[in-house]
């Protein structure tokens, strides 16, 4: 899964909605609110703090006392995972939008210049492209460090392309659309032109696949922190609660069980919201 | 003919620009970073480089030069094969390269066949058939392509290897080790091109010349595999080859999960020992992997469709 | 003799999603017989064919009391029994070969497809075979276009491959679904004169179209449909004569009404002597072409448009037409030459003047849908083109949306409607508002009514014809089809392979046209009279010579 996939997502979506899809798409909502509730206000989901340790209580199995058990440390599982939900989603929705935005500028001016200024920002775009995307992130992570700003960064220009792509094609197409030359015919002005019927229709696509990209984004972030070059610990995490040694994951399955659920919960919820609201774009264009 | 070869002079003369592009920016990186290049190379002032150590890299890359002398150097050295020299492992970055390839691309090539194939298939089974049918797999292959892999490949583990002792967990000996990390790395790719090929097949099927087929009396079977599997391949294809890249994005995680040895856990552990010459040659090996297979994809689908070659 | 084709009360819905398609027809065909189903979209004629091959589409639910091939009854089919009859003893041709071929195999592929089908002959003998049908059907070089993609075959020999791939296993009954729209008028002769050929072999055909032209040409009967029902049936002159329904006689007028025999259009132009609103004076025009170099799209060209006079353009496809209006419209810009608007060249003004002038010069296009916004209403298209007309606020603009409404026989609930919402001709009608909204002193049409059905046809050029008098715009038309230009224009210039060849007032040329690729338009043109209650119908056609360069006529 990767900005690749995100630029052929809309032509994973069913034409259709399925019925499936309609109980599908309440829970996916509900769990994302839910998910905001913890990254907004994770006290007043967990009570315990995250950081606690608990010498005693080394990999309890979860009970009344905490919901999913203790970890390595004896902190509270649940409360760890509460808190992770801000960094995760807050990491994931700014990379997604510098994407959005970086590339969107970068299409509408391939789209809309001189052909020498489209050639050489889509050969630039053709270089971050040719990175494989993670590969690119630890590129940068390994000159630069892994602090907030630089992961934001790192996945925020893997997107880069894909989004400039998008755009481009859109504005190129959109150059010599009908409603673009009869708004040229009633006189108004180019800038106007641009700026009324180019930009709107242009990023569309890149408004559309927002949601898919910040689902794809918290997911690279779990990526990255289970490969052990995320955030450092002992913050919460839900990737590096994954990277545990082996022998633990057979005798404490709730250290991995919850963490990779509320990844994959939250992947999927942000997916299926993204694609109904690709579903939704088609029916209107 | 000679439109042909010319296409692919350009092609490939595109994608040379295009790594060297991409050489650049990573040279103009390590110099521009503010502080000492050398230090930058070593994996920052966090890495505690010994004296020793500076002093040799300095010999090496000849930091105190002007900037488009070294400029020349280092390409010069990149053309000739010579991707620095990995300060942690002690060895030149290509031959560490070289030791892991081997498995990392078999990986790579195996995952790739397995994802299309089963792509092709489950999505000529189940275009156009009966709606629950398609959004039994529409529903399974959403979740596939959003799951991260190494959730899917810790699943797999767990599942098959620990509770069911079907598969080695680890160790990369014998084919069956293979098994595992191949299907945790082909089924994301499966899920996604099996969506979108099932797509593009229904608005195929849905074309004129699908019911001129039709209506010269071909089977359905027939007009799936004669008339609509062709439109259906560049796509596919397309796909496929841009994917190529994300395949060794996934191979760094897989090879992590199922402890084997590889390049991907090669450049895990170089990024997080901030090892950077290693972590460069690399990810440069696989840019220029990723442009070979791009060109190669153009050139079929060219083939394939030839109206591609004209615009 | 029992007929080929025993219909009965044929219905066929689609519970998922339209109501009954084919309410209840009935009809038959015998072997030899030419029968014609004209109605316009949307009336069901193309699901019928389509159930009559066992394809009524995804969803559908057919029944019938009878439905009979050849005494079988088809409505117990297996899918082999069905396969065994498609394209062995029933051939089908579609609307628009370049849909209709797959444009990933070579035309010879296609057209052995059938051949591999239902025939045991060997591949050399298959191959034969394919360029003797492509020789009987008329396509010149059969070796090298059998090797050749669709794409690559001009829109007459496309079509004409696939007829031959149709009629390849000699099938005793062939269906064709719109087999000449399309296509430009001059190639639709062609087409037809093919179908009529293939009618000695006795073939019996059964042929779908909007255009009682087509029927008039080609059948013995027609079945006139409307709504899912055929509301008249009979043989052809009978219905051409003494039509019986009311639709019947709307059709009939229609047809009439588009394709004008009388030279003086319904209503009467101004003088020749109005003023000149825009001119175009020796625009020229290259584009590069794709193998390198540079392709002549437009020679040094001079046109004027006069207040409340129509100048019709007709060529075809790839004449220049086009780049001469995108030029004149400001959308191009010329090689050399110039445009001048009431006298004064467009490029003398500044550039500020230049874009208050411009919308007083309209365009129409052919697919009024793509010159849409897909975001916008009808309300907000007029809009735009209200503020820049000085409508920006209050009650005035929504007065002044509605008049225009009016002006084309729309009304306000059209206004928070999508266009993509609105009927083929509906958006039209908006898009004409949309031009009128700029208070344009010319109109330039290009090529509006060739996507639309003949009826919508003739109501769209009656509402333009009617608009330019009352407004007294300057109008510039341009079509393919000689037929409709006769009825529009008053100013006519004849344009082949960018180079005008023949020009001068209406009457003139069609009294006596000069030039020869003229005549040869000329010749394409059905005639139709229309008298109160009965039309004759005849035919003239010998368009076989292609028309020479480098000559110019002037009347």
């Amino acid at each position: 899964m990767s900005q690749t996939t995100l630029f052929f997502a809309s032509l994973t979506v069913p034409r259709f909605a399925l019925r499936n899809l309609r109980p599908g798409l309440t829970l996916a909502v509900v769990f994302l609110l839910l998910l905001l509730l913890a990254a907004a206000f994770p006290a007043a989901l967990a009570g315990t703090d995250p950081l606690a340790t608990d010498a005693h209580n080394l990999f309890a199995s979860p009970s009344a006392a905490h919901w999913l058990g203790t970890d390595e440390d004896g902190r509270d599982v649940w409360s760890r995972i509460v808190y992770a939900a801000r960094p995760s989603l807050l990491l994931g929705t700014s990379a997604a939008l510098f994407s959005a935005l970086a590339g969107a500028a970068l299409g509408l001016a391939a789209g809309l210049g001189t052909r020498f200024a489209d050639n050489a920002l889509m050969r630039f775009a053709d270089m971050l492209q040719s990175f494989p995307e993670i590969l690119l992130v630890l590129v940068i992570i390994s000159f630069w460090g892994a602090t907030d700003t630089t992961l934001v960064f790192a996945l925020g220009v893997a997107g880069v392309p894909r989004a400039a792509r998008q755009v481009r094609a859109q504005t190129l197409g959109l150059r010599r659309a009908g409603f673009v030359e009869a708004a040229l015919t009633l006189g108004l002005p180019l800038g106007t032109v641009i700026q009324r019927h180019v930009l709107p229709n242009a990023i569309k696509p890149v408004l559309v696949l927002l949601p898919l990209d910040i689902g794809w984004k918290i997911a690279a972030v779990a990526t990255l922190s289970f490969l052990g070059v995320g955030a450092p610990p002992p913050a919460p995490d839900w990737g590096s609660m994954l990277a545990i040694d082996r022998d633990y994951v057979l005798n404490a399955w709730w250290l991995t069980a919850f963490s990779a659920g509320v990844i994959t919960a939250t992947v999927l919820a942000v997916n299926t919201l993204g694609r109904e609201l690709i579903r939704r774009s088609e029916g209107r264009a | 003919m000679s439109g042909r070869y010319r296409h692919l002079f350009w092609r490939l003369g595109a994608g040379a620009l295009v790594l060297w592009g991409t050489v650049t920016l990573i040279f103009l990186a390590i110099n521009l970073t503010p502080g000492d290049p050398a230090i930058t190379l070593l994996g920052g002032p966090d890495a505690l480089p010994t004296p020793a150590i500076l002093h040799q890299v300095r010999a090496e890359y000849g930091f105190d030069q002007p900037l488009h002398v070294q400029y020349v150097h280092y390409l010069g050295r990149l053309l000739r094969g010579n991707l620095g020299i990995s300060y942690r492992l002690h060895q030149p970055v290509a031959v560490l390269i070289a030791g892991q390839i081997g498995a990392t691309a078999m990986l790579a090539v195996s995952a790739m066949a397995v994802g299309v194939v089963l792509a092709l298939v489950v999505a000529l089974a189940t275009a156009k058939r009966a709606p629950w049918l398609t959004s039994l797999f529409a529903g399974i292959e959403v979740t596939l392509s959003s799951v991260p892999s190494f959730i899917t490949g810790l699943i797999l583990l767990l599942g098959f290897s620990f509770n069911l002792h079907l598969f080695p967990s680890s160790s990369t000996r014998g084919w069956t080790a293979n098994i595992l990390p191949t299907i945790t790395l082909a089924l994301p790719i499966a899920a996604v091109l099996a969506q979108v090929l099932r797509r593009e097949l229904e608005d195929i099927l849905e074309q004129p010349f699908i019911l001129t087929a039709r209506t010269r009396g071909l089977s359905e079977a027939g007009v799936r595999l004669g008339h609509a599997l062709r439109h259906a391949l560049v796509p596919a294809l397309t796909i496929a080859g841009i994917m190529f890249a994300g395949l060794l994005s996934s191979a760094v995680v897989v090879e992590t999960v199922f402890n084997r040895q590889g390049l991907g856990r090669m450049m895990a552990d170089a990024t997080t020992n901030r090892d950077v010459p290693l972590v460069l040659g690399i990810a440069l090996l696989a840019t220029a992997i990723n442009i070979l297979v791009n060109i190669a994809i153009d050139l079929i689908n060219a083939v394939i469709d030839p109206r591609t070659e004209r615009s | 003799m029992r007929p080929l084709l025993n219909v009965r009360d044929l219905r066929v819905d689609f519970p998922g999603g339209r109501e009954q398609v084919v309410k209840g027809i009935s009809f038959t065909l015998n072997r030899g017989e030419c029968l014609a189903l004209i109605g316009e979209s949307g009336c069901g004629k193309s699901v019928t064919l389509r159930t009559l091959v066992g394809l009524p589409g995804t969803g559908g639910v057919v029944r019938a009391e009878a439905l009979e091939f050849d005494g079988a009854d088809t409505r117990r089919f297996s899918t082999a029994q069905w396969r065994d009859i498609r394209g062995g003893r029933i051939g089908f041709v579609l609307q628009d070969a370049l849909l209709s071929l797959d444009p990933l195999r070579k035309v010879g592929e296609e057209i052995a497809e059938p051949l591999r089908l239902h025939r045991a002959i060997t591949r050399p003998e298959r191959e034969a075979r394919v360029l003797q049908l492509l020789r009987a059907v008329g396509v010149p070089e059969p070796e090298l276009r059998a090797a050749q993609y669709p794409a690559q075959l001009s829109g007459g020999l496309r079509q004409r491959a696939l007829i031959a791939s149709a009629i390849a296993c000699q099938p005793e009954l062939l269906i064709a679904d719109e087999p000449t729209t399309a296509l430009d008028a001059l190639v639709q002769m062609q087409v037809l004169d093919l179908l009529a050929s293939l009618r000695q072999g006795n073939t019996a055909m059964l042929i779908v179209s909007h255009d009682l032209a087509v029927a008039a040409r080609l059948a013995d009967r027609v079945a006139v449909m409307r709504a899912g029902e055929i509301v008249e049936t009979g043989p052809t002159q009978e219905i051409l004569r003494r039509p019986q329904h009311q639709y019947t006689r709307e059709l009939l007028a229609a047809a009439a009404a588009v394709h004008a025999h009388d030279s003086a259009p319904s209503v009467p132009a101004a003088r020749r002597s109005t003023p000149v609103e825009v001119a175009a004076i020796g625009v020229t025009k290259s584009f590069a072409s794709p193998g390198g170099g540079k392709r002549l799209a437009l020679a040094p060209s001079s046109v004027t448009l006069r207040a409340g006079r129509t100048l019709g353009i007709v060529g075809g496809s790839g004449s220049g037409k086009t780049t001469l209006t995108r030029i004149i419209l400001g959308l191009e810009k010329a090689d050399s030459g110039e445009v001048q608007f009431q006298g004064r060249p467009w490029l003398a003004l500044s550039p500020a003047e230049r874009r208050a002038a411009r919308r007083r010069v309209q365009p129409v296009f052919q697919d009024p849908l793509s010159s849409f916004d897909p975001r916008y209403t009808v309300e907000a298209v007029l809009g735009e083109a209200l503020d820049v007309a000085g409508y920006k606020h209050g009650p005035d603009r929504r007065a002044r949306a509605l008049e225009l409404l009016r002006l084309v026989r729309l009304d306000g609930s059209h206004l928070p409607r999508r266009p993509i919402e609105l009927s083929g001709g509906q958006r039209q009608r908006v898009a004409i508002a949309r031009a009128l909204a700029a208070e344009p002193a010319v109109l330039i049409c290009d090529e509006p009514v060739s996507a639309l059905d003949i009826p919508v046809q003739a109501q769209i050029l009656t509402l333009l014809a009617e608009l330019k008098s009352d407004l007294n715009l300057a109008c510039l038309f341009i079509s393919h089809d000689l037929g409709v230009i006769r009825r529009v224009s008053d100013d006519i210039a004849v344009i082949k392979d960018g180079h005008i060849v023949e020009m001068g007032e209406a009457s003139d040329i069609f009294r006596a046209p000069r030039h020869p690729y003229t005549q040869t338009l000329l010749a394409a043109i059905p005639d139709v009279e229309f008298h109160t209650d009965a039309v004759s119908f005849s035919m003239e056609n010998n368009c076989h010579q292609e028309a020479g360069h480098g000559m110019f006529f002037v009347n």
